[in-house]
C-alpha cells in the first residue's frame, strides 16, 4: 500500500467524486445519503495493520455496519453494507481528532452523532453541526439514543465527584445542538457520602433504553450491583431516577441488551480482568422490568473478559430470530444462547460457540445479520506485544453448531479421552498478554468423531477448570476431573505464569452422550488433589499427591486407597496398566522412609503393629519407576522398584511415557538440561537400556515430551512418539504458532533394534488442533493422521 | 554463643569413668586427630608414626594406665566376613592446652594411645582403604572381669565395611545384622507422625531430637534404642553405617553387642548384652558424649 494518507488516496479514488449510490434506510442512517456532496466515496475498507480508529464501530439495524477511522487527526466514516459487500468512506474534516480522542457513535433520528470531549452531529441532510458551547470532557461516554432524536449522556464521576446526566439535543429553532443538565450520574440521584455510601459510578456503568423509552443504568466502579431507571422528558429539569432490583452479579465494563419482550440482558465481569469467580465472571443475568426482577441465564463456556489498550467492555446482540449473541473479547470467537420457549427463562441451556478470528477483538462491537450470520468488528488486540485496533470485521456462521476443527483440543490442559472413533475433550486454558497476563479457562466441551471429521459441541461443563481428565466410563458416560492449580502460578512444574490464575474447580462431573447432559456433579475432598488415571468396571482411579492410588466407587463417592508405592512420590507419572497393576514413574520423593508409629497401635501391649512407612527428608528428582500389584488378584512377583536411571544427583526425569506392557521410557537431563540420554526399562528387570537419540533432536529445555498412543492399525500396539517443541504448556497463540514442533516414531520391527523416524514437522498452533497427516507409508489407502499432541496420549488415527 | 558442654562437665570430673564418659566402660571414638588440631576437624595424618593421634580434653579428670582396648576393623572385609580386632593398648597423658570457641584456651589433658595396629584410619570419612580405629575402651567397676582376648573379635557388621548391606525394606536406612545360625537383628529407624509428640507409651526422653529413634528387632522381640539425633539437619536420617559403627559379641555370650554413634560423631554408646535388663535385649554398658569447646552450636 502506498505511504499515502488514506483521506489523500480515497480523494484520488474514481468513486470520489460520484454521487451518492446508497439508499437510505431510515431516517436514522439517511445522513449518509447526503454526506457524498462532502466526499464520500466508494472503496474498500481498509484491512492493514495501520488501521486505527476513534470510535467503536455502530451497528445500523441488521444490513449495514459505520467504522470510524483515524487517520493521523482526521476523522473518516465508512460505510459497509453487509448485502453485496459494498462500502464507502466519508471523510469528516470538520472533526479534528485529538491525540488519542475517542468518541461514542450513537444513530438516532436527528442523525449521525459522534460525543466524545467535543460533539458533532451529521444531520440527514448532510450537514454537520458541532456543539461549541460544551465539551463533555469524557472520552467515550456512555451515550443512548432517545425516541426524539436526542442523546443521554452518562458522564463518569472518577474520584467520587462530579458526573452528570446531559441531553444533547438539536435546537429547532437555532439548528444548534444544545445541552440539558438532567441530573447527577447517581443511582438515586444523590451524590456519594465520603466513601461511605456509593451511589456514583466512577466508570464501567452502561445504560440501555428500554423499550418504552425509560432508560436503565447498571453497574460500574463503586457502584458495581447498582441498578436504576431514568425516566427522560423533555420538560427543564432532572430526570426522575428510580432505583431497582440489585443485580444478581457486579458488572464493570457490561454489555447489554434489551429484547423485544421488554427484558434487558447483562453480561461483563464485575472487574475488567478475565480472572475471579467463574460464578461471577462468566454470568449473564435478565432483568425484567415489569417485575423489577433480576434471574440468571446459562452461565458462558469462556469469561467474556475485554480489558485491554482502552477497550472496557465486550458487545452483545440479538438475533432476528431471538438468539443472544456476546462478543468482542479476548476469544477469537462469539458465543451463542438460543432461544427456548419451553425454558422459564426463554433461552436454552447452553451456549454455543462459533468463529475462530484471526485476531481478537477486544471491545469490538457485535450485530446480528441474520439467524444464520453475525458480524464481529472493531476491536484491540496484542501484535507483537502491544495494542493495535483490529481492523475490518469478522463474519461468523452461527448456523450449524457442529464443526471441523475442535476448539477444545486448542487448550492446554484439555480433558481428553478417546474411545474408539469418539474423542471427547473439555476445559483447559489458554494464556495470552494485553499488557497484562490474561490467563483463561473453558468450560466448553466437544465431542470429535474421527470418521467423519465432525466436532459437536456438547453442553458445557458444570465447572471451570484450567485443567482436567477425562476418561470414558463405558459407551455413553464419561467422567471428567478437574484439577486444582499447584500454586498461583502453575498447573505444571514447567509452567511460570506471571498471570494471576484463577480459581480452578477440582469438582467431578459424568457426560451421558445419549441424554446429553452433565450429571453426578461433585467436589469429594478424598480425590479432589488427585488425578483421574483410568476408569474399571465402574469405579474411577486416581493417583493421588503422593502417588497412592485410590479407587473410587462412583456410586457411594467412597474413596479408598488400593497401593502406595514404597516412596511416596510427588508429580509422579502414573498408569494403570492392568486392572491391578499400577506404575509409577518419577517425580519426586523424599530421599529415605521411615517407619511411622502408629500410636493407636502402639498404646496396645500385645498387639502386632505392622510397620507404616512414610517419606523422610527433603524431596529430590527421582528416575526409577515402582511397579505395584494391587487388588484382589494381586500378584507379588510383579512388584517392583526399579533401579534409578541415574545415580548422579539433581538428575530428573524430563519425559516419561509408561506403555501398556509396563515397560517405561524416560528422558533423563541434568538439571542444566546440558547433558541427557533416553532410557527405557527392560522387561521383568530392575534395570535400564539405552536408546538411541532421534536424529536432529536438541538438547530438551523442558519443551519435549514421550507420546502413547494405540496404533489405530492393530490395536493391541500402542505407538511411541517423542515430541521436540513446548506445546503442551501455556503459551499463548502468538507464540505457540512460533514454535517449531517435530515428532519422531520409534520403529522396532525387531527386538533391540530400533530407530526413530520423523513423522510430523508443524508448528505449535496446528500441533494441538488440526489434523496432520504423518509422513508414513500410505497402507490400504487409508493414511495416519494425528492431532493433540500437546496431549499425554496424542490422538492417532486413520484416513482415506 | 558457643556450648562448652565438654568444658564444663570435664571440670567437675573426679575419675576417668565420669565426664565425657559414662558407664562401667570408659568408651573414646577411634576418629583420633593429631593434638594441635583436635579443636577442628580430624585430618588423616601424612605421617602418622611421627605424630601423636589421640583426644585433647579440657579438664584433668584421665589417668594413664594399661587395661584397654582399641576395636579395628579391615576395610576390604565384606558384610559376609566382616573382620575386626581387638588390640591391647595403654592410655598416655599428658598436659595441654584447649582452644575455646569465644574464649580464652583452658588447660586440657592429651590423651594417646599405644600401641595401636599400624596403618591405621583414624578418620570415619576416608578410610583410603585402611584398616579403621573405631573405638577404644577400657571396663570398670562391674565389668572389669569382663572376657576379652586380643585378636580376632565376633562381628557381624561394621562401619568400614566396603559393600554394606542393602536395607531389608528397600529406600529406608534400616540394617539387618546377620548373626549366628542364620538370624539375624534389625534396626529400623521410627518416627511418631508428624504433629504427635505425646504418644502414651512412648516416654518422651525415648524419643530422639525431633522424633525419631531406632528400633532394634531379633525375633519378635523389640527395643527402643532412644536419642538417635539426626544431626544438624534434623531433615534427614543419617545413613546406617553413620550410626552403627559396630555389631558383634564384644562380652563373649554369643548375643549381639553393638556401637551406635547417637549422632554420627561425638556421641557414641556401646550397648552390651550382658547389661540387658529385663525384657531388654541390651543395656547400656558405656557412652561417650563430647561437644567441643572451640565449634559453635550447629
Amino acid at each position: 500500500m502506498q505511504n499515502i494518507p488514506f483521506t489523500t488516496r480515497l480523494r484520488k479514488t474514481f468513486f470520489a467524486w460520484l454521487l451518492p449510490i446508497l439508499l437510505c434506510s431510515g431516517m436514522s442512517v439517511c445522513w449518509i445519503a447526503s454526506a457524498g456532496a462532502t466526499g464520500a466515496g466508494i472503496s474498500s475498507l481498509p484491512l492493514d495493520p495501520s488501521w486505527r480508529t476513534f470510535a467503536r464501530p455502530l451497528s445500523l439495524g441488521s444490513e449495514e455496519m459505520l467504522f470510524f477511522q483515524r487517520d493521523g487527526s482526521q476523522a473518516v466514516l465508512w460505510r459497509v453494507k453487509w448485502l453485496g459487500g459494498d462500502s464507502s468512506a466519508t471523510p469528516l474534516p470538520e472533526l479534528k481528532l485529538g491525540d488519542k480522542e475517542r468518541y461514542t457513535a450513537v444513530s438516532t433520528a436527528a442523525g449521525l452523532w459522534l460525543v466524545g470531549k467535543r460533539t458533532m452531529l451529521i444531520r440527514p441532510n448532510g450537514q454537520r453541526v458541532s456543539l461549541a458551547a460544551f465539551e463533555t470532557g469524557y472520552d467515550e461516554p456512555i451515550a443512548t439514543a432517545l425516541d426524539d432524536g436526542s442523546v443521554a449522556v452518562f458522564g463518569i464521576s472518577l474520584g467520587g465527584t462530579g458526573g452528570g446526566v446531559d441531553q444533547l439535543r438539536l435546537n429547532p429553532v437555532s439548528g444548534q445542538i444544545e445541552r440539558v443538565v438532567r441530573g447527577l450520574l447517581s443511582y438515586d440521584g444523590r451524590p456519594d457520602q465520603s466513601g461511605q455510601t456509593y451511589r456514583q459510578p466512577a466508570f464501567g456503568h452502561n445504560v440501555a433504553k428500554l423499550s418504552d423509552g425509560r432508560l436503565l443504568m447498571l453497574g460500574g466502579n463503586g457502584t458495581p450491583q447498582l441498578a436504576s431507571i431514568f425516566t427522560p422528558k423533555n420538560e427543564a429539569g432532572n430526570w426522575v431516577v428510580q432505583p431497582v432490583a440489585g443485580m444478581p452479579h457486579p458488572r464493570v465494563g457490561s454489555a447489554l441488551v434489551t429484547l423485544t419482550d421488554g427484558r434487558v440482558v447483562v453480561t461483563g465481569a464485575g472487574q475488567l480482568r478475565c480472572y475471579g469467580d467463574p460464578a461471577q465472571t462468566r454470568s449473564v443475568d435478565i432483568y425484567d422490568p415489569v417485575k423489577n426482577s433480576w434471574a440468571s441465564l446459562a452461565p458462558l463456556p469462556f469469561t467474556p473478559c475485554s480489558d485491554a489498550y482502552g477497550a472496557d467492555r465486550p458487545a452483545m446482540a440479538v438475533t432476528p430470530d431471538g438468539a443472544l449473541v456476546i462478543g468482542g473479547h479476548l476469544e477469537a470467537h462469539v458465543m451463542l444462547l438460543r432461544p427456548d420457549k419451553n425454558s422459564a427463562s426463554g433461552f436454552a441451556a447452553d451456549w454455543l460457540v462459533f468463529g475462530n478470528f484471526e485476531q481478537p477483538r477486544i471491545g469490538g462491537v457485535v450485530q446480528a445479520i441474520s439467524g444464520k450470520e453475525v458480524v464481529v468488528a472493531g476491536g484491540v488486540h496484542n501484535r507483537d506485544g502491544c495494542c493495535y485496533a483490529t481492523p475490518g470485521f469478522d463474519r461468523v456462521a452461527i448456523d450449524d453448531s457442529a464443526g471441523s476443527q475442535s476448539r477444545a483440543l486448542s487448550y492446554a490442559g484439555a480433558a481428553v479421552a478417546r474411545r474408539g472413533n469418539l474423542v471427547f475433550a473439555a476445559a483447559g486454558r489458554r494464556f495470552g498478554s494485553t499488557g497484562f497476563g490474561q490467563l483463561r479457562y473453558s468450560a466448553y466441551a466437544e465431542l470429535i468423531d474421527l470418521r467423519t471429521g465432525r466436532v459437536q459441541q456438547l453442553p458445557n461443563m458444570p465447572f471451570v477448570s484450567g485443567a482436567a481428565s477425562a476418561v470414558w466410563l463405558d459407551d455413553e458416560r464419561v467422567l471428567v476431573k478437574g484439577t486444582a492449580a499447584t500454586s498461583d502460578r502453575r498447573f505444571s512444574p514447567s509452567e511460570n505464569l506471571s498471570s494471576h490464575v484463577p480459581p480452578s474447580s477440582a469438582a467431578l462431573a459424568v457426560f451421558n452422550m445419549k441424554r446429553n447432559v452433565w450429571t453426578d456433579v461433585a467436589t469429594l475432598d478424598s480425590v479432589s488433589g488427585s488425578k483421574l488415571l483410568a476408569a474399571v468396571a465402574g469405579d474411577a482411579y486416581f493417583l493421588n499427591t503422593v502417588g497412592a492410588l485410590q479407587r473410587l466407587n462412583l456410586k457411594t463417592r467412597k474413596a479408598e486407597t488400593v497401593a502406595q508405592p514404597a516412596l511416596e512420590r510427588s508429580g509422579a507419572t502414573g498408569r494403570l496398566v492392568s486392572a491391578n497393576q499400577l506404575v509409577l514413574v518419577g517425580g519426586q520423593r523424599p530421599g529415605e522412609r521411615i517407619s511411622e508409629i502408629d500410636a493407636q497401635c502402639a498404646a496396645d501391649p500385645i498387639a502386632n503393629c505392622p510397620d507404616r512407612y512414610i517419606g523422610f527428608g527433603p524431596l529430590a528428582p527421582a528416575t526409577d519407576y515402582e511397579s505395584l500389584s494391587f487388588g484382589a488378584q494381586a500378584d507379588p512377583t510383579k512388584n517392583r522398584l526399579s533401579q534409578s536411571a541415574s545415580k548422579q544427583a539433581g538428575v530428573q526425569g524430563v519425559a516419561v511415557a509408561i506403555a501398556r506392557d509396563g515397560r517405561v521410557v524416560m528422558l533423563v537431563s541434568d538439571a542444566e538440561y546440558t547433558a541427557q540420554r533416553l532410557v527405557r526399562s527392560v522387561q521383568g528387570s530392575r534395570l535400564w537400556q539405552a536408546m538411541p537419540p532421534p536424529s536432529g533432536a536438541t538438547l530438551c529445555k523442558g519443551d519435549c515430551a514421550l507420546l502413547l498412543a494405540t496404533d489405530p492399525r492393530d490395536e493391541k500396539k500402542e505407538m511411541l512418539f517423542f515430541r521436540q517443541g513446548g506445546i503442551d504448556s501455556v503459551y499463548a497463540d502468538e507464540t505457540a504458532a512460533k514454535v517449531s514442533v517435530s515428532v519422531w516414531l520409534w520403529d522396532e520391527p525387531v527386538a533391540g533394534q530400533g530407530k526413530w523416524q520423523l513423522v510430523l514437522k508443524t508448528d505449535g498452533k496446528a500441533a494441538r488442533a488440526v489434523p496432520k497427516a504423518l509422513d508414513l507409508p500410505v497402507a490400504r489407502d487409508a493414511r495416519l493422521m494425528g492431532m493433540g499432541w500437546h496431549l499425554d496420549a496424542p490422538i492417532v488415527w486413520t484416513a482415506p | 554463643m558457643c556450648i562448652a558442654f565438654g568444658l564444663l562437665l570435664s571440670a567437675a570430673q573426679s575419675s576417668q569413668a565420669e565426664g565425657e564418659t559414662q558407664g562401667d566402660i570408659v568408651l573414646f571414638p577411634g576418629t583420633l586427630a593429631p593434638f594441635e588440631s583436635n579443636a577442628g576437624k580430624p585430618s588423616e595424618p601424612n605421617k602418622a608414626a611421627a605424630q601423636k593421634y589421640g583426644w585433647n580434653l579440657p579438664g584433668a579428670g584421665y589417668h594413664a594406665g594399661s587395661g584397654w582396648w582399641a576395636l579395628s576393623c579391615d576395610a576390604a572385609a565384606d558384610a559376609k566376613a566382616p573382620t575386626c580386632r581387638l588390640t591391647p593398648t595403654n592410655l598416655s597423658v599428658s598436659k595441654g592446652t584447649h582452644p575455646v570457641y569465644d574464649g580464652e584456651p583452658v588447660a586440657s589433658q592429651l590423651l594417646y594411645w599405644s600401641p595401636l595396629p599400624d596403618a591405621l584410619s583414624f578418620d570415619g570419612d576416608n578410610t583410603n582403604g585402611k584398616a579403621r580405629l573405631l573405638f577404644l575402651f577400657k571396663p570398670l567397676r562391674s565389668l572389669v572381669a569382663m572376657k576379652i582376648a586380643a585378636g580376632p573379635v565376633t562381628t557381624y557388621l561394621h562401619a568400614n565395611l566396603k559393600d554394606y548391606p542393602k536395607p531389608p525394606t528397600p529406600g529406608t536406612l534400616e540394617v539387618r545384622i546377620p548373626m549366628e545360625a542364620g538370624q539375624f537383628a534389625d534396626f529400623v529407624p521410627r518416627t511418631l507422625p508428624a504433629g504427635t509428640r505425646e504418644v502414651q507409651n512412648i516416654p518422651m526422653e525415648d524419643v530422639g531430637y525431633p522424633f525419631d529413634f531406632l528400633e532394634l528387632r531379633i525375633g519378635s522381640r523389640h527395643q527402643r534404642i532412644s536419642g538417635m539425633w539426626t544431626g544438624c539437619s534434623t531433615s534427614t536420617l543419617r545413613p546406617a553405617t553413620d550410626y552403627l559403627w559396630w555389631a558383634g559379641d564384644l562380652d563373649g555370650d554369643g548375643k549381639l553387642d553393638f556401637v551406635l554413634s547417637r549422632d554420627g560423631g561425638g556421641h557414641l554408646v556401646l550397648f552390651l548384652s550382658s547389661q540387658a535388663k529385663a525384657g531388654e535385649l541390651v543395656g547400656e554398658a558405656g557412652s561417650f558424649l563430647y561437644s567441643n569447646p572451640a565449634q559453635g552450636e550447629c
